[in-house]
């Protein structure tokens, strides 16, 4: 647990986790702003706050690079700057410390990108009170909202278990992003083109079914947020497999 | 604080029936026996780093670890602190082997390996407190090993505005932080200027007689002759000598004596006369002859009208016996 809580107190001591959380709340404040000034109250170009949920929707894909870049960089920073063999003289039981960082990141990010979305629906609530609409809004509404928001931070936390196992086998924060770009922009994208039959096991559409319910593939919710657990605790197995032979030099 | 410190906590496959080992008599505390690592060269084929060394540290003091550059020292420390796995051999440290065996003495170890690696982003109290809060170490610790290297006043700085010698000051920082009872030290006085040299020497000097073990890798030999007790000398992996420093020093300890005459080229011909070898040294003669005999060159050159100025036997120093050696690899 000491292990944990040091891990938590260095995800939240990262420049890095700070700037993106200065960046995010900075482009929150505009994207309301924009809104506010956009909605025209009692017309019909009035913001109406149900559309949170598809706001959020659509903002997902840079909640979900957030968790990458984070859980990236949260290892790749460190072997790059050789703290790893600091730390190992500290702790030397090698998968404690990649589940101790793993955890503190997945954790981090799911906290901080649903607090973040949390903002940004508190500030369009804002503006729907102001300059808009908030009918139709009720407690389903609201429940709805929240889980997309929650799914969305989930989507971005498993994100950057997946991120921080592919940064300490490469030992690099850049591979890490990279490979995953590629992965999914150019990969993915080949196997629906060649292989349509494998979709059911991308993660592009699995993560579409887990936010949103629903996509191009038939699955459950449930069952597409399993596959993509299952897909980052395999990353994070090679990932302790080969921490735990690495020689750190 | 530390004097006739033993330590008693080992390996659980190491412990005796009924309660923890202790471990008697004579205490080995760095024990490596028949180390080899070879690494893979990306090209194909392997280097030996360290091959079939053996070492055995004696708790308490300062032992000098010396070698030339890529002799293998980093590498033995890495083994020692489970960083790197040996390719063959075993490297035991407080009795200690694999992981799970460092984890329970490592609470008593404090390391530097190469350059202490710290994030460069933090301040260097930030990164203490960080790597205390590991083992439960408190602020007030913290804020005493940094007054303690002389970082009281930059410790809040972050880390990447600082010189190497701060670095390797926060890096002695860290390894002092648990209060450890083994510090293994990689060149710790990399990058200090002459002051910082002098002051990590008598640290270093002042834990080893604490009663703590202080196993210390360098480069500068005079700093090694002037703290530690015994010393190892390794060459391309291998233990060409170690021992007590100054036996260390007596095993190679070139006999002869140096003179210092007027005329070395006449006195050189004197001694040619009488069959005694010698060697130009400067403005002096080293001349091959047992120190005890030294009166039969004064006989000798006084004979031929030369009268020396000085007589003294050779003394080798720690940089002359490692040169020695550890020319052409250790191949003795």
């Amino acid at each position: 647990m000491r292990l944990l809580g040091v891990e938590l107190r260095r995800f939240v001591s990262r420049r890095l986790v700070q700037w993106l959380l200065v960046i995010s709340l900075a482009g929150i404040a505009l994207g309301c702003l924009i809104a506010g000034i956009n909605s025209r109250p009692a017309s019909m170009d009035a913001f109406h706050l149900t559309t949170l949920s598809t706001i959020f929707e659509g903002v997902s894909l840079l909640v979900a690079t957030l968790g990458w870049v984070i859980g990236a960089s949260l290892i790749g920073a460190e072997w790059h700057s050789g703290t790893v063999s600091t730390l190992l003289t500290w702790e030397p039981r090698r998968v404690r410390v990649l589940l101790a960082k793993v955890v503190a990141a997945v954790v981090g990010v799911v906290v901080v990108t649903f607090a973040l979305q949390a903002v940004l629906g508190l500030g369009l609530a804002l503006v729907a009170v102001l300059r808009g609409s908030t009918q139709g809004v009720d407690a389903g509404w609201l429940l709805s909202t929240a889980g997309t928001a929650f799914r969305s931070a989930i989507l971005a936390g498993i994100g950057s278990a997946i991120a921080l196992a592919i940064a300490s086998v490469a030992r690099n924060t850049a591979a890490a992003l990279g490979t995953v770009f590629v992965w999914l922009a150019v990969i993915e994208g080949l196997i629906r083109a060649l292989r349509p039959g494998w979709a059911p096991w991308l993660i592009g559409e699995n993560g579409i079914v887990f936010l949103t319910g629903s996509g191009s593939i038939d699955r459950t919710m449930a069952a597409s947020g399993l596959l993509l657990s299952a897909y980052a605790a395999g990353f994070l197995a090679l990932a302790c497999a080969i921490f735990a032979r690495r020689d750190v030099t | 604080m530390r004097a006739g410190l033993r330590w008693s906590q080992a390996a659980p496959d190491q412990q005796e029936p009924g309660g923890p080992a202790c471990y008697r008599g004579p205490v080995a505390v760095i024990e490596v026996e028949g180390l080899r690592k070879e690494y893979r060269r990306l090209r194909g084929g392997r280097t030996v780093a360290v091959d079939g060394l053996d070492l055995s540290v004696p708790e308490g003091g300062v032992y000098g670890f010396l070698g030339p550059n890529g002799a293998g020292k980093t590498t033995t420390i890495r083994c020692l602190l489970g960083l790197v796995h040996p390719t063959a051999g075993r490297a035991t440290l407080m009795g200690a082997r694999g992981r799970a065996g460092l984890r329970s003495v490592m609470t008593r170890v404090g390391s530097i390996v190469e350059a202490p690696a710290f994030t460069p982003r933090m301040s260097g109290r930030r990164n203490l407190e960080l790597l205390g809060a590991i083992d439960g170490i408190g602020r007030r610790r913290v804020r005493d090993v940094l007054e303690r290297v002389g970082l009281g006043d930059r410790a809040d700085d972050p880390v990447r505005a600082y010189s190497l010698g701060m670095k390797q000051r926060l890096g002695i920082a860290a390894a002092l932080l648990k209060d450890p009872a083994v510090l293994i030290l990689d060149e710790p006085a990399n990058g200090l200027d002459p002051a910082g040299i002098k002051e990590v020497r008598e640290l270093l000097r002042r834990l080893g007689a604490e009663g703590r073990t202080v196993f210390v890798s360098s480069h500068i030999l005079s700093e090694v002759q002037q703290m530690a007790e015994r010393v190892a000398i390794i060459a391309r992996g291998r233990r060409v000598a170690d021992g007590r420093v100054s036996d260390v020093l007596a095993s190679r300890t070139s006999s002869g004596v140096l003179v210092r005459v007027p005329d070395v080229e006449q006195a050189g011909r004197s001694l040619d006369r009488a069959g005694i070898g010698w060697t130009r040294e400067g403005e002096r003669l080293r001349v091959a002859i047992d120190p005890q005999d030294g009166a039969d060159v004064t006989r000798i050159l006084a004979s031929d009208g030369v009268y020396l100025s000085e007589l003294r036997p050779v003394e080798a120093d720690l940089e002359t016996v490692f040169l020695e050696l550890t020319a052409d690899g250790g191949r003795l």
